[in-house]
């Protein structure tokens, strides 16, 4: 018995060596808050291991996966305010079937893109799309931070998204 | 550029504003109703989410999590409560969150292929990347198994277009007068014997056409210790000494 649980700790052990060190990262430059980011790691293994054999589903790859579920839980926390993320694979599971484990790496190595499209952008847009993703602000907080009025804000931001996409696409 | 007035029904934009969380409850669940049945709105979605996370992979930095989160999940996961009497054989759990973290350990050493600024490329080691997005079928397969437990037995496997199986030992040594048999699990199956690794350095298998037509990405290998002879069972009797997850190169 204890020989049994030896072995389903080596896969675990493997999966959280790998990559805990990037998820607990993320969760601290959401929270800012050591413990309520050990808190919200904790709950992200468990789910990603509860939920490992539907990551192949979402079609993207592992890492992709792992920092989406961190993101996002770390991002309800911050709002502490319900669910307001969906799961990943909640979502994708209803929709087409995704590219092929192939794919998802070739697709990975285009996703590195984002960075240099990122620094084509101007300086305060590219910092409006990290300030949403990496600590969760909303319109209004964006809003109050660049000074401007909220429509104002939001045309600014999705123009910037759009203008990403078409870098990231070309 | 089109200078487009309505950039508020642009689905790239809308997508976007969905991943980030930036839609209100109600326009969220009016997106969730359309990604159900529109599949382009979907890929829309999956490659922000690509994005976005590779933003965070590579701008975030580090930070190793204290000890004791690692021995909170573990006992959440595996507490005494999880201690049920099966073989970890039959433990599907077991084989999906070792293809999760196998696939993760390939996608790592791809991505340090695919991004020069990382690691230069060195055109005798690293394989190529696909770049066309179809893999012809027979493709060329491979995985290192990487040793469990300190057994010390690391194999690189090569799957030949052709069937053939290439298993290579680059770490631990032969021998001890037990047998070491390779054991591919593809699905739910029950794990299939490819037989006995011989002595030296590099042993050839050639399995049998139906159980060739099994080796996809994804399917895992494994070696386990056996008697002389291998397993009288026809199925894994032994410990496991070493697993991997087939990725294609």
């Amino acid at each position: 018995m204890a020989r049994i649980q030896m072995r389903d700790r080596a896969a675990f052990s493997a999966l959280y060596s790998a990559t805990s060190a990037k998820l607990f990262g993320i969760c601290l430059r959401v929270l800012k808050d050591h413990a309520l980011a050990e808190d919200v790691l904790q709950v992200v293994y468990v789910k990603v291991w509860n939920k490992a054999d539907r990551y192949q589903v979402t079609g993207h790859s592992p890492m992709t996966w792992l920092i989406t579920i961190a993101r996002n839980a770390a991002i309800d926390r911050l709002r502490a305010s319900g669910p307001a993320t969906v799961d990943v694979d909640d979502v994708l599971t209803l929709a087409a079937p995704g590219p092929t484990p192939e794919q998802a790496a070739v697709a990975a190595g285009e996703a590195r893109r984002i960075v240099d499209c990122l620094a084509e952008l101007e300086a305060d847009r590219a910092a409006a799309v990290r300030g949403v993703y990496l600590e969760g602000q909303s319109y209004q907080d964006l809003a109050e931070r660049y000074s401007v009025p909220l429509n104002t804000m939001k045309t600014w931001l999705r123009r910037s998204l759009i203008s990403l996409r078409e870098c990231l696409s070309s | 550029m089109t200078d487009r007035t309505d950039i508020s029904s642009d689905p790239t934009g809308e997508a976007a504003e969905y991943v980030l969380g930036l839609l209100d409850a109600d326009d969220r669940r009016a997106f969730e109703a359309r990604l159900r049945s529109e599949p382009a709105l979907a890929a829309e979605v999956r490659a922000w989410q690509g994005y976005f996370a590779t933003m965070a992979e590579v701008e975030v930095d580090d930070v190793a999590p204290p000890a004791s989160v690692r021995r909170a999940v573990e006992a959440a996961l595996f507490g005494p409560e999880a201690s049920a009497g099966q073989s970890i054989w039959n433990r599907v759990a077991f084989w999906r969150g070792l293809s999760l973290a196998t696939t993760i350990m390939a996608a790592v050493a791809v991505g340090f292929a695919i991004v020069p600024d990382i690691r230069p490329p060195d055109p005798g080691q690293v394989p190529e990347v696909p770049d066309e997005t179809g893999i012809p079928p027979g493709m060329l397969l491979m995985t290192h198994l990487v040793p469990i437990d300190g057994s010390g037995l690391g194999l690189a496997v090569t799957r030949e277009p052709s069937g053939v199986l290439q298993v290579r030992r680059v770490a631990g040594g032969a021998g001890d007068g037990r047998a070491r048999e390779l054991w591919l699990i593809a699905g739910e199956r029950a794990p299939i014997s490819l037989g006995l690794l011989g002595d030296e350095a590099l042993t050839t298998l050639r399995p049998d056409d139906e159980v060739a037509q099994l080796f996809t990405v994804g399917a895992s290998l494994a070696i386990s210790d056996e008697p002389p002879g291998g397993s009288p069972t026809g199925a894994p009797t032994g410990a496991i000494l070493a697993l991997g997850t087939l990725v294609a190169l």
